[in-house]
């Protein structure tokens, strides 16, 4: 299973000349990927009325699955307010990343906000020192760094910024908790998986930590922010009934109004087979009636 | 008796324009591929990679029909090479991008990839053209 878990989705400024989505996919497709995340970057105060403004809808292809990202730049640390769990506009986009530009913003998204990954400008100067410790922290929380390697094909001034990054944070991060991904604005930028394995030979990494960071890692990312969105302080989760597939049913007992009809939520797997039919049964007690 | 080992990098050239090559333009050859490794490796590794894989760098094989090639590298540089294959993004200034398809030891090995690979080709060209 291979994941890119970083397909920009709309061109940053207009000077760059970006390919249609649906080529850059269909070459991910040719080259084994499975997953992609399409990434939306937004700069600016983090706000509570984003909404997701990447459409998959139209795009069904079922050679590959597809998630959405956003990527928030962070310049000050007094817009990231809104970066918490009850913030329900970001719990339409599947992954969340934050960009830093600054140091305190580096800490501050190591510590405290919620994301999932952390993004750094690979292709030019770090403006600040990566330290063990502040890394470290983030690892601990299930926070993943992001090296992404269009930049390197791109020019070759990025190239030597890329290698000289990579391999410091490579150094710093103990090669864990590290992803690589595309972030290809042109088909043509793309690499097939195994080469992508090679360039983080060179980085510092060994072949199998490597082939790491392209699935087992990207994994992880997407099951951290699964966990983020639906679960409360990752303990419990709820479904509605109608989100069982046809042979999980039996979950749900045998009472044959019970079966999902779209429209009511009931669960009567404890009580007698009865004939109540309320309607307005609230989620808890819907809660209550499921095996737990 | 210390040996020269060898790897054989056999890989797939992916161009942009078309799913296959364009015959009426100059059909590409293992030359061209030579040389345009050999500028990659200049360019991203400097004199010492092209030092390193002078002796033993060698393109054996290019059918710009499949669009296969097979390389060939010394043991201990192959990933130095392998990288500059990565970092390609033209031959003969048509953008193009390189798969690695396997490395291998033997070059009969690296022949049996390359049926088994064209067979698969052959059937999806069959199913598409049956649709």
């Amino acid at each position: 299973m291979f994941y890119d878990l970083n397909l920009p989705y709309r061109a940053q400024h207009d000077l760059v000349n970006q390919d249609d989505l649906r080529t850059r996919v269909d070459m991910l497709i040719k080259f084994g990927y499975q997953v992609v995340a399409y990434n939306h970057v937004v700069t600016g105060k983090v706000s509570s009325n984003e909404t997701n403004v990447i459409d998959i809808s139209d795009k069904k292809k079922t050679n590959i699955e597809q998630l959405t990202r956003l990527t928030y730049i962070l310049e000050d640390i007094s817009q990231n307010h809104g970066l918490t769990p009850t913030n329900n506009a970001l719990a339409t986009y599947d992954i969340l990343a934050v960009r830093p530009t600054n140091e305190k913003t580096f800490q501050n998204a190591c510590n405290t906000l919620e994301i999932d990954i952390i993004s750094l400008e690979m292709g030019s100067r770090l403006p600040f020192y990566l330290k063990h410790s502040i890394v470290g922290l983030a690892i601990e929380r299930g926070i993943f760094f992001e090296i992404s390697y269009a930049p390197a094909i791109r020019d070759s001034t990025s190239r030597r910024y890329l290698i000289s990054n990579a391999q410091n944070l490579v150094r710093v991060s103990r090669g864990k908790n590290i992803i690589i991904t595309s972030e290809a604005q042109r088909a043509m930028e793309l690499r097939g998986p195994y080469d992508i394995v090679n360039l983080g030979t060179i980085m510092g990494m060994n072949q199998a930590i490597a082939k790491e960071c392209i699935t087992t890692n990207c994994r992880s990312v997407v099951i951290h922010a699964a966990t983020r969105r639906n679960t409360h302080k990752a303990v419990v989760s709820f479904d509605p009934i109608t989100s069982l597939k046809s042979n999980e049913l039996w979950k749900v007992g045998k009472d044959k109004k019970s079966l999902p009809t779209g429209k009511s939520k009931k669960a009567k797997r404890m009580r007698p087979n009865t004939d109540d039919d309320d309607e307005d049964e609230s989620e808890s007690s819907q809660l209550q009636n499921m095996d737990m | 008796m210390v040996r020269l080992k060898h790897r054989w990098i056999l890989f797939e050239t992916l161009f942009e324009n078309t799913s296959h090559q364009d015959t009426s333009n100059d059909p590409l050859t293992s030359h061209d591929i030579y040389i345009t490794v050999k500028e990659s490796i200049q360019l991203n590794f400097g004199d010492y990679g092209r030092g390193c894989t002078s002796s033993s760098l060698n393109g054996i094989y290019y059918s710009p029909h499949t669009n296969i090639g097979l390389l060939r590298v010394s043991r201990d540089y192959y990933r130095m090479v392998w990288c500059a294959l990565t970092f390609i993004t033209q031959i003969n200034s048509r953008s193009c991008i390189i798969r690695v398809l396997h490395v291998g030891g033997t070059i009969k090995q690296c022949q049996k990839l390359v049926i088994e690979y064209d067979r698969e080709q052959l059937l999806e060209n069959e199913d598409l053209n049956d649709i």
